[in-house]
């Protein structure tokens, strides 16, 4: 019976602990009787094999001992799918944070290759973290959801107002949004120490003219309310009137910066006795910039314009709204 | 339906499975209103056409003792200790209770099952 004992051992490894020997001794009674029955129907001792079948039909170690056990699942079939969810963003953001900082590192210290290998054996860790801390949460969510009483405790009245087909934001679209606003704000930030970011290698030539120091701060301001913004859609994928009513006056105060800048009529300067290479006209290459900075802002003018219309018509014709009544079921 | 489609065994045995473990319970309260231990209990289900596999009947044992529908004692046979069980006082009520359970749902099938057979679903049939 040695191969009994060893397959009882491999049970009670896998056994609650405080029921292990009970159990172990009841398990072993009832396969001691199978077996004994089975050799008097064969009229002799089992052979190994025979008793290594009959061990091998009551099931593996592992599987019998689980059985016992109450809880068998970490994460249930309730939160299950809400789980994959939160991997999946939780994973994006990882890589969102890392492609971020990877950036800014690489435009200031101008390692790109070196940078972007950091980066890539970072990730790996990053993402496993994250696998973690939402495993953790989660369980902890499943093994306390019964005394929550999740299932009976819900409203249908506080369920989210149905969506529009027009009025959803693709989700892909709000993260690359978020990830060039974000890389926008971080580079406005660094420009204070860092003008070579605006110019490159002419900034030893040029530089840009005072009124950028006016609008220094509203740009800023605008590019962290992108942000801000992008992030809320990306939560939160359905226009609402309020929402576009902010992203126009975001489209406005952008608007507004233009306009102020193309009243300033100069925004490069040549350095002060600084020089051009070969037979260049200074003058000359400095009003070809400052033309070309001028197209640039007209056109965002009129795009910032072209935008306020649109954001203010979603915003007067979306019923997404917390006012908007809910539709009749009859249709009355 | 069309009724010359092969069945699906895997997924016959996966319905036959459910099926027969939404019985189970009841089967095992009734054959325990006599003692029995695990072993000889298992031969008595598949003696009545209830083959059980020893890996769900005997944490079902316990389950049904720590609910309290069940009791057990070890006790000596044949010069072996055995655990042997019987129903509870509360597990000859809750059987009953179960009883009645299922013989309302046999009725309901019956119910269902003939009036498929006499109206709506043969109009279903010639209709598509």
């Amino acid at each position: 019976m040695d191969l009994l004992e060893r397959y009882l051992q491999a049970v009670k490894f896998f056994l609650p602990r405080r029921q292990q020997d009970d159990i172990v001794r009841e398990l072993s009674e009832n396969l001691v009787s199978q077996m004994e029955d089975r050799e008097e129907a064969l009229g002799r001792p089992l052979t190994e094999d025979e008793q290594a079948d009959i061990l091998r039909r009551h099931g593996h170690p592992m599987l019998v001992a689980g059985r016992y056990r109450s809880h068998q699942q970490l994460i249930g079939p309730v939160f299950f799918p809400i789980y994959v969810l939160a991997l999946k963003m939780g994973v994006g953001v990882a890589l969102l944070v890392t492609a971020i900082v990877t950036m800014i590192t690489t435009i200031v210290s101008g390692e790109p290759i070196r940078q972007i290998v950091e980066a890539c054996l970072a990730l790996p860790g990053r993402a496993l973290l994250v696998f973690a801390w939402t495993t953790i949460g989660f369980a902890i969510l499943d093994f306390a959801q019964a005394r929550l009483n999740l299932p009976r405790s819900w409203d249908p009245r506080r369920l989210p107002k149905v969506v529009r087909h027009e009025d959803r934001i693709s989700r892909t679209r709000s993260v690359c949004e978020l990830l060039v606003a974000t890389a926008c704000t971080m580079w406005l930030l660094l420009l204070p120490w860092a003008p070579f970011l605006v110019l490159g290698p002419a900034a030893a030539i040029f530089e840009p003219a005072p009124i950028w120091r006016l609008v220094y701060l509203p740009i800023l301001v605008l590019a962290v309310s992108g942000v801000v913004l992008s992030a809320v859609n990306f939560t939160r994928p359905y226009w609402t009137p309020a929402r576009s009513l902010m992203r126009a006056a975001a489209h406005a105060g952008t608007f507004l910066v233009s306009a102020v800048l193309l009243r300033a009529g100069e925004w490069v300067v040549a350095r002060a006795g600084a020089t051009l290479p070969g037979d260049a006209n200074m003058e000359q290459v400095v009003g070809i910039i400052n033309t070309g900075i001028q197209i640039g802002l007209i056109a965002t003018c009129i795009v910032s314009l072209v935008e306020i219309v649109r954001e203010v018509r979603r915003a007067t014709s979306s019923p997404s709204s917390d006012s908007a009544p809910a539709p009749h079921v009859n249709g009355a | 339906m069309a009724h010359g489609s092969p069945i699906d065994t895997a997924l016959f045995d996966n319905l036959r499975l459910e099926l027969r473990r939404g019985c189970l319970t009841v089967a095992v309260l009734a054959a325990l209103r006599s003692e029995q231990y695990g072993y000889t209990l298992r031969k008595l289900l598949a003696e009545h056409g209830l083959v059980v596999d020893e890996g769900t009947l005997y944490p079902l044992l316990r389950r049904l003792e720590t609910q309290g529908l069940l009791v057990s004692e070890w006790r000596e046979e044949a010069k072996r200790n055995k655990r042997f069980y019987r129903l509870s006082d509360v597990g000859q009520g809750m059987l009953s209770l179960l009883l009645v359970e299922w013989r309302s749902l046999d009725e309901s099938l019956d119910g269902i099952l003939s009036e498929a057979d006499d109206g709506p679903a043969r109009k279903i049939s010639t209709g598509s």
